[in-house]
């Protein structure tokens, strides 16, 4: 529930400080290095635990699976929406 | 795509480095990953509600441009249930991999959090593959699925990575909306994990 918090704390003061584009261009720009420090530290965790290493095919496979029907999933419905309400809007 | 490789290569340093030296005993890594994805998600919220765009195209747009997400959630998540009939894993733990609607990071850290080392690691690549047949596969989606079906395969980054690719696919006059897409699923993704699991 702390995720969400922070996230909505961010949210508001993104909000409020919306005419200072520095400060939202430099969260912008820490946000991707943060992001490659947390896949950095997954990696780290995910290369001590031997069970986890012995399964990486078996979880690659699983993962493949889940990407595969995700997308087919949301391209059906969204084919469904796009014949049903937007006829007119394309072309 | 540039993105995607670089925190691919992050990923494989990561475990050699997990794999070969002993740095996991020596600090603790799980604390410093929380305190890094609190500082995410807080810089996220900044540049979301920050960007006056984002919010006007949001206030300005009709209520129709929503369906595209919504029916990006509902496919995922429809297609996800499908999935786990076949898999060891049970439907809610599924259907959160699928809930990252592509934005990796932050769906395989929350998940590893909240759930389990091995499922956030489903997460990150399952979230990554679903990136890379979005930027590989468009001209058959678009061609099978018609032209916005390829913002709905983006998933979340259909407003970032992905976005060149709609354009270039389906047309200039779908960004708007493609933007719409990725900024709402982003939106939900820690939420609508954390509601799952």
């Amino acid at each position: 529930m702390l995720v969400i918090l922070f996230f909505f704390i961010g949210l508001l003061l993104g909000f409020i400080t919306k005419k200072h584009q520095k400060i939202i261009q430099l969260s912008e720009k820490s946000s991707s290095y943060i992001v490659y420090l947390l896949v950095f530290l997954l990696g780290i965790s995910v290369g001590y635990d031997k069970e986890i290493m012995s399964n990486l095919s078996k979880l690659g496979l699983t993962a493949f699976s889940i990407a595969i029907a995700s997308v087919l999933g949301s391209v059906i419905i969204t084919m469904l929406v796009e014949k049903l309400f937007f006829k007119d809007t394309i072309n | 795509m540039k993105g995607s490789i670089i925190i691919s290569i992050c990923f494989i340093v990561g475990v050699f480095v997990g794999n070969s030296v002993i740095v996991a005993e020596t600090f603790d890594i799980d604390n410093l990953t929380y305190l890094a994805l609190l500082l995410l998600v807080f810089l996220v919220g900044i540049s979301i509600g920050g960007s006056a765009d984002n919010l006007k195209l949001i206030r300005n747009n009709s209520i129709k441009a929503l369906l595209i997400p919504l029916s990006t959630a509902t496919g995922t998540l429809i297609g996800s249930v499908f999935v786990s009939l076949f898999l060891t894993y049970s439907i809610k733990e599924c259907m959160a991999v699928g809930a990252g609607f592509g934005y990796y990071s932050l769906s395989s850290i929350i998940i590893k959090n909240i759930h389990s080392q091995n499922l956030g690691v489903i997460a990150l690549l399952s979230n990554i593959i679903r990136e890379i047949i979005t930027l590989v596969f468009a001209p058959v989606i678009v061609a099978l699925f018609g032209k916005m079906s390829i913002i709905s395969s983006g998933g979340a980054t259909s407003m970032d990575t992905t976005l060149p690719i709609v354009i270039r696919h389906a047309g200039k006059q779908f960004a708007m909306i493609s933007v719409l897409n990725g900024v709402s699923l982003t939106i939900i993704v820690p939420i609508i994990i954390e509601l799952i699991l």
